[in-house]
This record gives structure tokens, C-alpha cells and sequence, in this order.
């Protein structure tokens, strides 16, 4: 059974609740600063978010300067979307980091685990018999899929030779 | 007259015949008919206008500008994606071209089940001749088909179903295979490029970047809209108000079904926004030797009717096949799985061929809007338009087998699907068509607002006026009382010409 938008958004909103409860807040971590270029993604948020664009997009060319981009682009196109869909979209990044427990998968943060690990939270987020998590599976891939294959080393990659990005 | 909302930061206040909301298929032509009939026309969009060096062919940048939501609109759960199109023309300026009349079975079925008069073949012939014409329609050929739509046609053939080639609005065509990101060459001729210059021509106030929020009423009768011009980024910068002695939704079956309820209008019939069809799509792709490079050429040029009929008896084939490719993004996010092994999916990308199996509906969605005023839209297959999409994406695949694929993929969540043989077709099921396990896709939305003379049955009458609100007319996709089971612009721009009559005597 789907849930529906408004038990996604309360559930997600509870995470992040639980998240600045929990002092983990973007204003809350010390001595962490968000990567330069992001004016919506806290510090926190940047790095949940680029730990889940780096398994998400293992097996392309991403190197430094493309994950940079990744979320330089990201965040740019929320600030562009507005409201609701940035509120969610954080409150999304702060379900990835603290719901590994609902799998028994552990309790460290998403952001803090090796690579094969947050393979496994991804994956079950992918296969959950809950639509909430499949859902954020689905906008969370998608969004970091559209900022990364929209970069010419990506498309090169591929052998498109589609416009460049201009 | 143009107004560019985006550059313009006073209000604006006009006071016309007919106010037209929305400026694609349906309200372009509307607004054209409109004015070249010499009455005074405001044609409100809430995209920008464009010009043809606009169209840069960048995907992502396309699909932000040129696409509903940033190219983000979905359905609730996101289980299916919903393109529509935003900016002067509508979803004509990236569609990809093809023109089919409504099928004589299934607009008897509107007058019997719908009571839809005046809406035979032969009445709207005069308008279907008049539209095809108008923007160029023709038959294409064998030297319109790239190399995906060539092995689409070679496996159809293969397996002796019936298929042939799609009638298409454009002229000079260069195959650069862009028509889903808007065309750099001007080569569509579609609302943006005859449509709407002929409404300017006229004397029509095209209004861009203008987001109708209301439709005004007076005691029982549409008196105009007002809503927000919008900047840049789609912020409210300025207001508007139209005066008008009729309006006409032409914002889509979403947009006008959004506005419907943002508007309050009264819904004696109750159906405004339940009656939703989409045509959801699912792609099959197949893996060849030989490099397809499906991106470059024309998108789609050959279809397969083997599975669609309309017959009374037809229940049971109710599925289109048609070559399909999207750009990098398009194709990424329609991939199973992440990671590495997405990555190496996606280096296979040269040599693949995809079809994709729209289902003609009978799926009721809905769309409504939520607290914040971003519209929802829901919807997922009933059990029998799932086995539809699952027949269509086994012959699909099939088809790609016949053609000479090594493989074919079904790209289901987390892991594909893969099919080496016409044996590994059963694997595909209605069973297997689950939420968020397939990627699903429309670019049909139709039917919010259904036409029909019996106020308890439908929302407007045959002529296109709404039951119970005076002057207040629709004139695209929301139109249809039924899915159409066939590429639908030709139908909405040919309806709008066949209502146009009725909605200037009203003005
Ligand atoms: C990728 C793609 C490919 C397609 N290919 C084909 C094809 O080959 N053949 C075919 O027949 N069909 C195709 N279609 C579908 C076809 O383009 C649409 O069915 C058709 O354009 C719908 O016409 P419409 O008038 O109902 O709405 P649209 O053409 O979508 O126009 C509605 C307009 O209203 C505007 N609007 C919405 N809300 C408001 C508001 N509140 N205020 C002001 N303006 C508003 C929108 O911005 C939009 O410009 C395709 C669609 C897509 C997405
Ligand atoms: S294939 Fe033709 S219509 Fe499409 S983008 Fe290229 S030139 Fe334009």
C-alpha cells in the first residue's frame, strides 16, 4: 500500500526534526562549512548528499570537480523549484542519513559508512515494501542522474555527441 | 502584441472578447480562430515566448525551460513521470510531430456512451483537413527513418504485424533529432511557429510568463481571468486582470483541471479533474552489435497497430508501439539500478534500441491542488491497463529480438530485466508492473473535463461550453471523454477549430 504525500512529508519531516533534535542540523555542526557555491544545501545537507552522489554515480567519470558540480548544480535547481519541493528534498537527505536502523543496517549515519554500506541503504530504500522510501529513491536518483549527465565529460562518456553544455 | 511577463515589472490590465488560457495546441488555435474571426484576444501563458535560437539542444537546460515543474512533474508518489510542455506553444514546441485523427469507432462510442454531438467523422472533417493542411501534415517515407526506427520497422515486418509509417507537421526537416528539446532549425510546424504568429497578425495580445490563477465569474458567467506575471525564475512579479466576455481553458488537461479547482468553479456532474487518462509508457530496450545512435535523426517515424483496434470486441488490444529515444538524462533516469551498474549500462548507449508500449486507458487519475498550490496528480494503471503495458512491452521486446538485438532489457528496479530469447517474454506480467518497480512515462494527459450533452455525464457541453458556467469554454486535451488511444494534437488543435464557431458567437 502507497503512502500517501503528506505521511512521506511527516515522515521525512520527523527525520529531520529527529536530525536538528539530535544536533545535527547544518547550523548545529561545528567547525563544518558547506562547500563554496551552495547557498540552499547546508553542511550537513552537502554531504549526505554527496556521499549519496558518489554511489549513485560510481562507474562514470566522477572526479572532484564533477561532484562539485553535482551539488553546485542541485543546489542551484531547488533554490530554482521553490517551495515545497526544497523542503522536501532536505527533509528527503536527512531520511537517507538516519534510517538505516529501520533495515537493520546499523546505526551509523549514511554519510559516515563506506562505500559498499551505503550501497546497501540505497538498495533498500530502492526495494522497501514502503512507497515512501521507493519514492525517495526514485527523486533522489533522479535528480543526481539529470546533475551529472548533463556534464560533457559524462556525455563523452557515453559516446553522445549531443550539444555540449553551453 | 507581444508582452514578455518576465520583462515586464508593472501590472497589466486588458480588456478583450476571449480570454484564452494556455497557448498550446488547443489554445493557440483557439486564440487564431479567435482573432482572425476580428474579435479582440488575450492569449495568457505561463511559460516564456521563445524564439527559435532559444533552443539550444542542452537537455538539461531544455528540460527546465521548456517543461512543466523544471521537467519534475510527476505523479504524487513520482511512480509516473508527466511531461508537459511550458512556454508560448505548449507541448508542441518539444513534441515529436506525429498527426493521427481520432479513430471513427471511437468517436461513434463518444456519441453513444458520452452524448458528444456533432463530433462525427464527418463533421469533423472539416476541421481535421483544414488543421493537416495548415500545418503541413504528411506521410513520411523510408528515407525518414533513422537506424532505431529502421530496426523497429525490420522486426515488425520480421514477425508479419501490422505496421506503417507515422504522419508528421514538419518542413525541413534535418533530422537532428532534437524535437523533444524544441527544434533549433524551426523545423515544426507547430502552435509556436504557424499558430500564433497568425493570432499576432490578427490583432491578439500574446501574453507570456502570465500564470492565470482565477477564472472570475459573475452571477453564472465567466467574465475574465487575473493572475501573476512571472519573472525569470517563474516569481511572481507583477499582476494581471483580463476582462473577457467568454474564457476558454486551454492550459491542459492538468493545467485546466487545476485551474478549475483553484477557481472554485461549480461541478454539477462531480467529474472536473477525475477522469484522467494518460497513455502511460514503458520502454523495452534492445542491446544490437551494430551502433544504433538513436539520438540523431527523426524520433519516431514508424508504428505498429498490431495490438491497438477499436473495435467493439477489441477490449483486449489496447496497446501502441512506437520506436522511442530519449537524450542522456531522459535515458538515465529510466535505467535500473545505480552505481557501477548503471554506469555500465549507460556506455552501451550508442547501441541501443527502444520502443516504447502506450497503453490507450482506462485508468481514472485525478488531479488536484494541494494546500501550497502545487498541483497533484494521481494515478497508477488499473490491473487491466497493467496487462495491456505488459502485453506491449513483451511484443515490444519481442519486435527488438526479430530485429536482430542481442538482448533486451526491461529496465525494472533495482535490477534488469534481461530477455535473450522469445522464451524469457512470459517473464513479463501484469504482476510484474509495480509502483516504482517499472519507470513509467506519460506525454498524453487528456480527459479532466469531458465534453458531453448530459450535465450529469460531463463537465462541458458539445460545443465546448461548461454546464454551469456561462462563456466559459475548454479547448484542449481536457476535452476528450474517453483516453484516445492515438497521439492526440491533431485532435485537440482540430477540436479547437471545430468549437471556435461556438465560442465566437458567444463573445
Ligand atoms: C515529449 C512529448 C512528445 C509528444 N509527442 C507527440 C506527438 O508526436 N504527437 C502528438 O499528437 N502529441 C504528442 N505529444 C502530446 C501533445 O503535444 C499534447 O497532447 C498537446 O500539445 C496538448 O495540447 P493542449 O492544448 O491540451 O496542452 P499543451 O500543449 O500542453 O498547452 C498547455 C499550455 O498551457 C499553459 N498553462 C498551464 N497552466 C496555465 C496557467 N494557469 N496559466 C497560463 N498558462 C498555463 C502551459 O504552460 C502550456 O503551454 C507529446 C508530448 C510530449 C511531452
Ligand atoms: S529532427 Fe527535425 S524537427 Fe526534430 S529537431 Fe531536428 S530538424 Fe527539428
Amino acid at each position: 500500500m502507497g503512502w500517501t504525500r503528506r505521511q512521506v512529508l511527516k515522515g521525512l519531516g520527523g527525520l529531520l526534526a529527529a536530525g536538528s533534535a539530535l544536533g545535527l542540523g547544518a547550523a548545529t555542526v561545528a567547525g563544518e562549512a558547506a562547500p563554496s557555491g551552495l547557498r540552499l544545501l547546508g553542511a550537513t545537507e552537502a554531504r549526505i548528499l554527496r556521499a549519496a552522489a558518489e554511489r549513485l554515480l560510481a562507474g562514470t567519470p566522477l572526479d572532484e570537480a564533477a561532484l562539485a558540480e553535482v551539488l553546485r548544480w542541485i543546489d542551484g535547481y531547488l533554490r530554482r523549484q521553490g517551495e515545497p519541493l526544497r523542503t522536501e528534498v532536505r527533509g528527503l537527505l536527512w531520511g537517507l542519513e538516519l534510517s538505516a536502523p529501520l533495515f537493520g543496517e546499523g546505526w551509523a549515519r549514511f554519510s559516515r559508512r563506506d562505500a559498499d554500506s551505503r550501497d546497501a541503504v540505497l538498495r533498500a530504500w530502492s526495494t522497501s515494501r514502503f512507497a515512501l522510501f521507493r519514492q525517495g529513491y526514485a527523486g533522489l536518483k533522479g535528480l543526481v542522474l539529470m546533475a551529472g549527465y548533463r556534464q560533457p565529460a559524462f556525455l563523452r562518456s557515453i559516446g553522445y555527441d549531443g550539444p555540449p553544455h553551453g | 502584441m507581444i508582452v514578455r511577463g518576465r520583462e515586464r515589472r508593472r501590472d497589466l490590465r486588458l480588456d478583450v472578447d476571449a480570454a484564452v488560457v494556455g497557448s498550446g495546441a488547443g489554445g493557440a488555435m483557439m486564440a487564431r480562430e479567435l482573432s482572425a474571426r476580428g474579435l479582440r484576444v488575450a492569449l495568457l501563458e505561463m511559460g516564456g515566448h521563445h524564439r527559435p535560437a532559444d533552443f539550444t539542444a542542452v537537455e538539461a537546460d531544455m528540460l527546465e525551460e521548456l517543461f512543466q515543474e523544471r521537467g519534475a512533474r510527476a505523479t504524487r508518489d513520482l511512480s509516473v513521470r508527466v511531461l508537459q510542455g511550458r512556454g508560448v506553444g505548449g507541448s508542441t514546441v518539444h513534441n515529436t510531430c506525429l498527426c493521427k485523427r481520432a479513430p471513427a469507432e471511437l468517436l461513434a462510442r463518444w456519441k453513444r456512451e458520452h452524448a458528444v454531438s456533432g463530433a462525427s467523422p464527418a463533421e469533423l472533417d472539416p476541421a481535421y483537413a483544414a488543421t493537416e493542411q495548415e500545418l503541413g501534415v504528411r506521410e513520411l517515407g523510408p528515407d525518414d527513418l533513422n537506424r532505431n526506427n529502421a530496426l523497429f520497422r525490420r522486426g515488425v515486418e520480421a514477425l508479419g504485424y501490422r505496421g506503417g509509417f507515422l504522419h508528421h507537421n514538419r518542413a525541413g526537416c534535418r533530422g537532428a533529432g532534437y524535437c523533444e528539446l524544441g527544434c533549433p532549425f524551426d523545423a515544426k510546424q507547430n502552435a509556436l511557429k504557424v499558430l500564433v504568429p497568425a493570432a499576432l497578425e490578427h490583432g491578439a495580445w500574446v501574453v507570456s510568463d502570465a500564470r492565470v490563477e482565477r477564472v472570475e465569474t459573475r452571477r453564472g458567467r465567466a467574465r475574465g481571468v487575473s493572475g501573476s506575471l512571472l519573472d525569470a525564475l517563474g516569481r511572481p512579479h507583477a499582476r494581471f486582470e483580463v476582462d473577457a466576455r467568454v474564457v476558454c481553458l486551454a492550459a491542459s488537461a492538468v493545467g485546466s483541471a487545476a485551474l478549475h479547482a483553484r477557481s472554485g468553479l461549480p461541478d454539477p456532474s462531480g467529474l472536473a479533474g477525475t477522469t484522467l487518462r494518460l497513455h502511460p509508457g514503458g520502454v523495452v530496450a534492445g542491446l544490437f552489435d551494430e551502433e544504433v545512435v538513436g539520438w540523431r535523426g527523426v524520433p519516431q517515424s514508424y508504428e505498429c497497430t498490431e495490438f491497438l483496434s477499436f473495435a467493439e470486441d477489441a477490449a483486449k488490444r489496447r496497446v501502441w508501439l512506437v520506436p522511442v529515444f530519449a537524450h542522456p538524462i531522459g535515458t538515465a533516469v529510466q535505467l535500473s539500478g545505480f552505481g557501477a551498474a548503471h554506469g555500465e549500462l549507460m556506455r552501451r548507449y550508442r547501441h541501443v534500441a527502444a520502443v516504447t508500449a502506450m497503453v490507450h486507458d482506462t485508468t481514472r487519475g485525478r488531479v488536484r491542488v494541494e494546500a501550497s498550490g502545487r498541483i497533484r496528480i494521481d494515478y497508477w494503471p488499473n490491473h487491466d491497463d497493467r496487462a495491456q503495458l505488459a502485453l506491449g512491452l513483451r511484443e515490444g521486446a519481442r519486435i527488438l529480438l526479430a530485429a536482430g538485438a542481442r538482448r533486451v532489457l526491461v529496465p525494472f528496479e533495482p535490477d534488469p530485466l534481461w530477455i535473450d530469447d522469445a522464451a524469457g517474454l512470459a517473464a513479463i506480467d501484469a504482476a510484474a508492473i509495480r509502483r516504482h518497480r517499472l519507470p513509467l512515462t506519460a506525454v498524453h494527459p487528456m480527459g479532466t473535463l469531458p465534453l458531453g450533452d448530459d450535465p450529469a455525464r460531463a463537465v462541458v457541453d458539445s460545443r465546448g461550453e461548461h454546464h454551469a458556467v456561462g462563456g466559459l469554454f475548454v479547448c484542449d486535451g481536457s476535452l476528450f471523454p474517453t483516453s484516445l488511444g492515438v497521439p492526440p494534437q491533431l485532435s485537440i488543435y482540430s477540436f479547437a477549430r471545430h468549437l471556435a464557431p461556438h465560442v465566437a458567437a458567444a463573445c
